[in-house]
């Protein structure tokens, strides 16, 4: 009964291979749909911090605008899929010579511990200043805290 | 025996094929969904991002009116005003998507078409002193992750054209239409710039329950009697629509081609906010004269009106000359107040024939529409956002088109 | 072939979970997952239609005034054909109401619903009739003086301030600073202003800690009963020193407009003689010269009368920078504050040493004008004895050049005395409405 034998020899790896392989697809399948959800959740919520920092700037340069201070609320969830996320910030040099005297705020988000991270920039103008400072999603006073000093220089920084 | 081993092996081999095709099924589904929360958060972005260009005025804040200023942050607010009020010298610095840039050969510079004759009206800039697409997207950083396309256009459309009909004299038929119906009833104020009155006539029309109404210059109640058969006379239109607080303006300027040809204003230095280089360039049509054209004189006059708030203008500048390609007068250049709004009438003839050409400073004193970014046809996935704006006291709707540059495709 | 049929069964099962998940997974449609932002548009939408106040004007008519037809077709113009949209009125209530916004039964609609996925935005409108109530506190209120003489004398003449009479300028004064203290006398001629320097009341006023302003430029009024010895004594700097002492004795604020302060003495009644003019033309005036101002700083201090004539006023001549001096930025602060905007930069050729706060015991508590170098172009002077803490008479001095602009008498004394202003709440009864513009989308996919 070769056949038998080659039947077996064939089918039974095959079908055991499968027992592993189908979970593995299964799963590789939603990690992808689960992982690209939870960036543009973080993506998302990126963006609308970098856009609220970038108003927030430009609504305290107006001329009309005294020295004082100013607290940013910030619309965003304190959690995506249960778990909190923290953000960082760097003032980079400008590299591109059509930026001309600008400054560029790149802001650094990571999901609890997942390791998930997205970047966003913010371009900004020279009298910004940004001090060092990290967002944390669940804190109850995450907030944009804005200076506005005599000299016209605006430093802003995450609180909470 | 050997037949159930091939049946065993051909039920393995099509029960793996079957598993792989609804694999890729679910996978697709899945690839679909991921792509919907991409497009909705493109939403957000664009949202974001119209508000971003909107309500801030850029850096520094009067790079509107001063081109020697260097572009630091891209904005379109008015700095004199908060909230949703553009700058209308910011609006005419941006280089023009809507139309082909026209190429001078006098001057051999390109010039950004936002109006190229539309009713007799234009406005070419120069365009090393417009802010081009790219240099947008860098200082909104968003270069090389999406595509935008801001429309800044009326929201009351006001048409004006010449009754054909009435040949004895000039009758105007205005038409007032809003986005989504006429403007019924609304209160329209004008202005008659003809070249046989020194001041414009001004007066003030209704329009009916079709956002309709005419006007007869006939010399009857008030209003000169003008007659444009054979070119004999040329006049420049302005009408101001305005209803429960929503104004709209339009404008139509008697623009021909003469036997000396015509002229046409390009903006050759933007300046510093307090004076700017226009050329009178002396024209063929769209053409630049040739050797087989008259090298006749065209005479012109040229006059800069300052519009203060009040819908009343107020001469400022007025030159006259003539162009001649007989001469190789090719251009006159005229230097005109950039700190205020305003439009140049230019009025050109030679001989018995006479013409009129309009060239706003300021988008919005005439009406002009500006697109300025990339063309969103054929992109996979286009976002809109639509705010009400104000240029002046005109009411505009500010459309940005957004989409990404990014792919779509999905590992898995 | 029975494992054959067995994988075709497979097949027909995992198809048929297949089509019963896509049941399930119902993606939405594109307008869900890409919506406009309508409550941006509509909050933009209504203020376009607020420009000129145009919608605020209308909330406020009658439900049957034409004007809202008007409002309801820029309504629709203005909005693109596929958008469907409901305006509502409330009446905003304050007091003691159970409940802050009432419909007030004004609604305009171009479609019976707006179904489920519509937003909205509020705009809160005034009326125009409500009138922004600014109450000011009166200087006196909660101490002592709050009387305000305004030297409005018709038999007086002035002097460098051309373009004006002191009637004129003393009817501006009352117009602006009235408010600000608790009685406001007009002195109307030279027996009124002989009678408040004898400590009497003209209107039942209090006359001890009193601010006077001079109106008559570098002339000063005199009564009839001082046209004599020894008032006249050294051209009449003697007067001068008199008038220093009834300061001090009162704790008078002595207000100089501009120029050189007490350089001429005036009363048309009694200066009739062909000589009694300034040298300029002006009748009625006789010339004191500098010793005018020495003698009453000297008076003020209540040092013995002596008759000295050295000009003690520097301009430009003295430091170039006179030609243009600017408002303090106390001043400007306050410019804000009270609505009162004068010319920031003037000119000062009759400013003040900085020495006579040494000479005379007098502290300077408000800058008008920032000093220039030993200069004072426009200050408060409040005189202090030394070792003393109580102030003892107050000289107000504007050294500038003609014209006179009052605006910044008003400002200097306002700066020094700060009083405060109380502003009236904003929401006042019946005079706010919210305006609620909500819209939909219409049609497509």
């Amino acid at each position: 009964m070769a056949h038998i034998t080659i039947e077996y020899i064939i089918m039974v790896p095959v079908l055991i291979l499968q027992i592993f392989l189908f979970p593995l697809t299964a799963s590789l399948l939603m990690n992808v749909w689960v992982d690209s959800r939870r960036t543009l959740a973080l993506r998302e919520a990126a963006s609308h911090i970098g856009s609220t920092i970038q108003q927030v700037y430009f609504s305290l340069n107006h001329i009309t605008v005294p020295a004082g201070t100013v607290t940013q609320k910030l619309g965003v969830p304190p959690f995506i899929e249960n778990r909190p996320y923290t953000g960082n910030a760097t003032l980079k040099p400008v590299l591109d010579p059509a930026l001309n005297s600008s400054k560029v705020l790149e802001i650094t988000f990571r999901l609890g511990t997942i390791g998930t991270a997205v970047t966003t920039s913010v371009v900004l103008g020279q009298n910004f200043e940004w001090r060092e400072s990290t967002f944390v999603s669940n804190s109850t006073n995450a907030c944009i805290l804005a200076e506005k000093f005599v000299n016209g220089t605006i430093r802003l920084y995450f609180g909470g | 025996m050997a037949g159930s081993t091939i049946d065993h092996l051909i039920s393995v081999i099509v029960f793996l094929g079957a598993l792989l095709v609804f694999i890729s099924l679910f996978n697709q589904m899945i690839q679909t969904a991921i792509l919907y929360q991409r497009h909705r958060y493109l939403a957000t972005k664009c949202s974001d991002l119209l508000d971003n260009i909107l309500l801030n005025p850029g850096i520094p804040a009067d790079w509107g009116k001063n081109s020697t200023r260097t572009l630091c942050g891209f904005g379109l607010q008015d700095p004199e005003f908060t909230q949703y009020r553009l700058s209308p010298f910011s609006l005419m610095r941006l280089l023009s998507s809507s139309g082909e840039k026209v190429y001078y050969s006098r001057t051999g510079e390109w010039y950004s078409n936002v109006s190229w004759g539309i009713g007799g009206g234009y406005f070419l800039l120069q365009e090393s002193e417009c802010i081009n697409y790219s240099l947008a997207s860098k200082l909104l950083g968003i270069n090389g992750t999406y595509g935008f396309q801001l429309a800044i256009t009326p929201t009351v459309n006001v048409s004006i054209v010449e009754d054909k009909n009435v040949a004895s004299y000039l009758r105007l038929n205005i038409t007032v239409m809003g986005q989504g119906s006429p403007l019924a009833g609304a209160s329209v104020d004008y202005l008659m710039f003809w070249m046989d009155s020194s001041e414009p006539v001004r007066n003030s029309t209704r329009t009916d329950s079709l956002g309709f109404a005419y006007l007869d210059f006939n010399g009857a109640n008030g209003l000169p009697r003008i007659e444009v058969s054979q070119n004999k006379t040329a006049y420049m239109f302005i009408a101001k629509a305005s209803l429960g607080g929503l104004h709209g303006i339009g404008y139509l300027s008697r623009e021909i081609v003469t036997k000396a040809g015509n002229i046409i204003p390009f903006v050759e230095n933007y300046g510093n906010g307090t004076v700017g280089t226009v050329l009178l360039a002396h024209k063929w049509g769209k053409n630049d004269p040739g050797p087989g054209d008259s090298q006749a004189a065209l005479f012109f006059n040229a006059t800069f009106y300052v519009l203060p708030d009040s819908f009343s203008p107020i001469k400022n500048v007025t030159v006259e000359g003539h162009v001649t390609y007989g001469e190789r007068l090719d251009y006159y250049p005229l230097q005109i107040p950039t700190s205020q709004v305003g439009y140049l009438v230019v009025t050109y003839w030679t001989g018995r024939e006479y013409g009129m050409v309009v060239m706003p400073w300021g988008i919005g004193t005439i009406g002009f529409s500006v697109v300025f970014g990339g063309d969103p046809s054929g992109q996979e996935w286009v976002v809109t956002d639509v705010r009400q704006v104000l240029v002046g006291d005109i009411a505009y709707q500010a459309r940005l088109a957004l989409w990404s540059l990014e792919g779509y495709g999905v590992v898995g | 072939m029975m494992r054959t049929i067995e994988v075709l069964l497979v097949i027909i099962i995992i198809l048929g979970a297949s089509m019963i998940a896509s049941f399930f997974a119902v993606l939405p449609s594109p307008r869900e997952v890409s919506p406009l932002n309508l409550r941006r548009l509509a909050f933009t939408t209504l203020q376009v239609l607020d420009l000129n106040y145009s919608l605020s004007r209308i909330v406020f008519m009658s439900p049957n005034d034409p004007a809202w037809n008007e409002l309801q077709i820029a309504l629709s113009a203005c909005l693109p054909p596929n958008i469907i949209y409901n305006l509502t009125v409330y009446e905003v209530q304050s007091g003691n109401a159970t409940e802050l916004y009432k419909y007030m039964n004004i609604s305009i609609s171009n479609a019976e619903s707006l179904g489920i996925a519509s937003d909205a935005a509020s705009y809160l409108v005034a009326s125009s009739n409500v009138t922004f109530h600014v109450i000011p506190e009166k200087i006196g209120e909660r101490g002592v003086g709050g009387t305000l003489y305004v030297l409005n004398c018709s038999d007086a003449r002035g002097w460098w301030i051309t373009g004006y009479t002191a009637q004129s300028l003393a009817q501006d004064l009352y117009n602006l600073l009235s408010p600000y203290f608790k009685t406001t006398v007009m002195v109307q001629n030279t027996t009124d202003f002989g009678k408040i320097l004898n400590n009497n009341t003209l209107q039942g006023e209090v006359v001890q800690n009193a601010v006077v302003i001079n109106t008559f430029g570098e002339a000063i009024p005199i009564p009839t009963e001082y046209c004599k010895q020894p008032y006249s004594n050294g051209n009449y700097a003697n007067y001068s020193y008199f008038l220093g002492q009834q300061v001090r004795r009162y704790n008078w604020t002595w207000a100089s407009i501009v120029g050189y302060p007490f350089y001429y003495v005036s009363n048309t009644g009694n200066f009739t003689g062909s000589d009694d003019q300034n040298t300029y033309g002006i009748y009625g005036m006789k010339q004191v010269g500098p010793a005018g101002l020495n003698a009453f700083l000297g008076g003020l201090d209540n040092q013995g009368y002596t008759y000295n004539n050295n000009g003690i006023t520097g301009g430009p001549n003295d430091d170039p920078r006179l030609a243009s001096v600017s408002l303090s930025s106390d001043a400007i602060y306050y410019c804000n504050y009270y609505g009162i905007y004068p010319s920031r930069y003037q000119t000062s050729t009759r400013a003040l040493p900085s020495s006579i706060n040494t000479t005379y015991h007098l502290r300077v508590t408000t800058y008008v004008f920032n000093p220039v170098g030993n200069w004072i172009p426009g200050a408060m002077y409040r005189h202090v004895f030394q070792g003393a803490s109580n102030i003892t008479g107050s000289l107000f001095a504007l050294g500038l050049t003609r014209t006179p602009d009052i605006r910044l008498t008003a400002l200097g004394l306002l700066c020094d005395y700060k009083p405060r202003l109380y502003r009236s709440e904003y929401t006042a009864a019946n005079t706010s409405r919210l305006v609620v513009l909500q819209l939909g989308l219409l049609g497509g996919v």
